[in-house]
């Protein structure tokens, strides 16, 4: 008798926690579906344990979770940005998740790398991400390269940024187009010899030859723009700023009109400064 | 050895797990077609994992069970008497079981992996046929070829097929995170510590026979790491096979 009364006891309390834990997990998931799920989901020192091998696999499930609610929220957003520090925290979370469950796995570095920099406004955090990516992958130029365009573009520094870029441009498959930027950067920050010195040093590397033609080229120009900025101060200094380059050919400062490796002449700016054809800024 | 083997292969067609599996996989890539189509598409990356981990896990369940209700089922229905009239020891006849539901595991391993690399290509768009995926063969077989093992062993010792079955299940949850609890065993101390690291050492450790990390991210598997797997699985079936058919010879049917 007091078998069946202890049965249906159990049975009771069983019954009223389910009944219990269906309507808290029902609430909570209305109160807010990320913070119903960060409570779900456990931290990842605690479920690195509980995948049973097969992390890799647990981790690309969390990554397609997070890109799919990603997605929803950016249709609720309607083009504006992803700014809510709560969901930017939440997604901090499920990408820290990520990438502790798989390392290995590149995605999730440059997701998180460009929307903590653009949409979170927090380029150090997305820079951050991307450095990971540098050391995890160090023969993909992709993460030196979006970290150097994220220090160019968000925190003009055009040292970090140049150094990233010329990181990025020895790796394979790397545009050949970063060599030269890496070499703009670092002119526009420390002076053309600075440039020109390490364009010269890039080049003693075994670098593919589309890469090599185009650094030389470079290097060329670079050249004659050093040479013209030395007899444009050596003019200075005793006339006072030129009206054109041809003024340095009539005073000797120059044997004859400096060009750039594709045989254009190289420009005197309003500012005084050397222009190649070929550089789209002014230094 | 051989009919009874044959007979167990065609046994396990004519149960239909072959569509059932099939069904489950290409319900799977259209799941993978439906997220893929979304804005921001679908890398192979993604496929390639989720696959590998679809076959793993739907052929590891698969072995647990069907070898576990396999057997049992043949010991209900009387069929087992018939097999055992004909000339043919008991360890012949667990060893021939065996041989048959391996021979339907590899066909399905090939099976999964061929749907997952279809898949994978056509989803993903990679220029080249993803082969690589093929090492999920050896590898999701040599895990199931352990299990198996513990599935013949553990039915022999358990009076049901209920418990065989989720004892071998308990045994893949644990052995797939056999590295897993070595690490927790790092995070202990005293007695729990010491609980913890004997477990590992009693239980298999199905990450030695997982060939995913070097399939997918270090550019194919050594061979040294393919004889361990290979040296490892022989080594642990040929101990649980044995002692299955020790347990068998001496059981009251």
């Amino acid at each position: 008798m007091l078998g069946v009364w202890a049965k249906r006891l159990v049975s009771l309390v069983a019954l009223t926690a389910s009944a219990a834990g269906a309507v808290a997990t029902e609430g909570g998931l209305r109160q807010s579906r990320e913070a119903a799920q960060e409570r779900l989901t456990p931290p990842a020192p605690i479920l690195r344990h509980f995948t049973f091998g097969h992390r890799r696999g647990v981790s690309a499930l969390l990554w397609v979770q997070t890109l799919a609610w990603y997605g929803g929220e950016a249709i609720k957003l309607q083009g504006k940005q992803f700014a809510d520090p709560d969901k930017l925290r939440h997604t901090k979370r499920q990408i820290d998740l990520i990438i502790e469950l798989d390392p290995q796995f590149s995605d999730p570095y440059l997701f998180a790398g460009m929307l903590f920099a653009y949409d979170g406004k927090a380029p150090l955090l997305g820079i951050s991400y991307l450095e990971k990516g540098v050391e995890q992958f160090p023969d993909n130029y992709r993460f030196a390269f979006y970290a150097g365009a994220l220090y160019m573009h968000l925190l003009r520094d055009d040292a970090k940024a140049s150094d990233l870029f010329l990181k990025a441009s020895r790796l394979p498959e790397a545009p050949v187009y970063l060599a030269g930027l890496a070499s703009d950067l670092k002119r526009r920050e420390s002076g053309t010899e600075t440039a020109l010195q390490t364009l010269q040093a890039l080049l003693r590397e075994n670098l593919p030859e589309e890469t090599a033609v185009l650094i030389r080229a470079e290097v060329t120009t670079l050249r004659a723009v050093y040479e013209t900025e030395k007899a444009l101060d050596a003019y200075k200094r005793r006339f006072g700023p030129p009206a054109s380059l041809e003024d340095l050919v009539k005073t000797g400062y120059l044997n004859q009109l400096p060009v750039d490796a594709a045989g254009d002449p190289l420009q005197l700016t309003a500012e005084g400064k050397i222009r190649a054809r070929g550089q789209a800024r002014d230094y | 050895m051989w009919p009874l083997a044959k007979y167990t292969f065609l046994e396990s067609i004519r149960d239909r797990i072959y569509l059932g599996f099939f069904t489950g996989l290409v319900v799977l890539n259209l799941l993978f077609l439906a997220v893929g189509s979304s804005p921001w598409g679908l890398t192979n990356h993604i496929v390639e994992r989720l696959g590998w981990l679809a076959v793993d896990v739907m052929l590891s369940l698969l072995t647990a069970i069907y070898a576990v209700n396999n057997l049992n089922r043949e010991r209900e229905r009387k069929i087992l008497y018939g097999h055992l009239t004909l000339p043919l020891g008991r360890s012949r006849y667990l060893l021939g079981k065996a041989l048959g539901i391996t021979m339907s595991l590899t066909l399905l391993a090939f099976v999964g992996a061929t749907v997952i690399i279809v898949g994978d290509w056509y989803l993903t768009a990679v220029e080249s046929v993803p082969f690589h995926m093929y090492w999920m063969v050896p590898s999701v077989m040599l895990k199931c070829m352990i299990l198996l093992g513990y599935a013949i062993l553990l039915t022999q010792l358990s009076s049901s097929a209920l418990t065989a079955t989720l004892f071998t299940l308990g045994l893949y949850l644990i052995s797939n995170g056999a590295e897993e609890l070595l690490g927790l065993a790092a995070n202990l101390s005293g007695l729990s510590r010491t609980l913890v690291e004997g477990v590992y050492y009693l239980i298999p450790n199905l990450q030695l026979v997982d060939f995913e990390q070097a399939s997918l991210y270090a550019g194919g598997v050594t061979p040294e790491r393919l004889g361990l797997g290979l040296g490892y699985a022989a080594a642990y079936v040929t101990a649980t096979l044995v002692l299955a058919c020790l347990v068998f010879g001496r059981k009251d049917l």
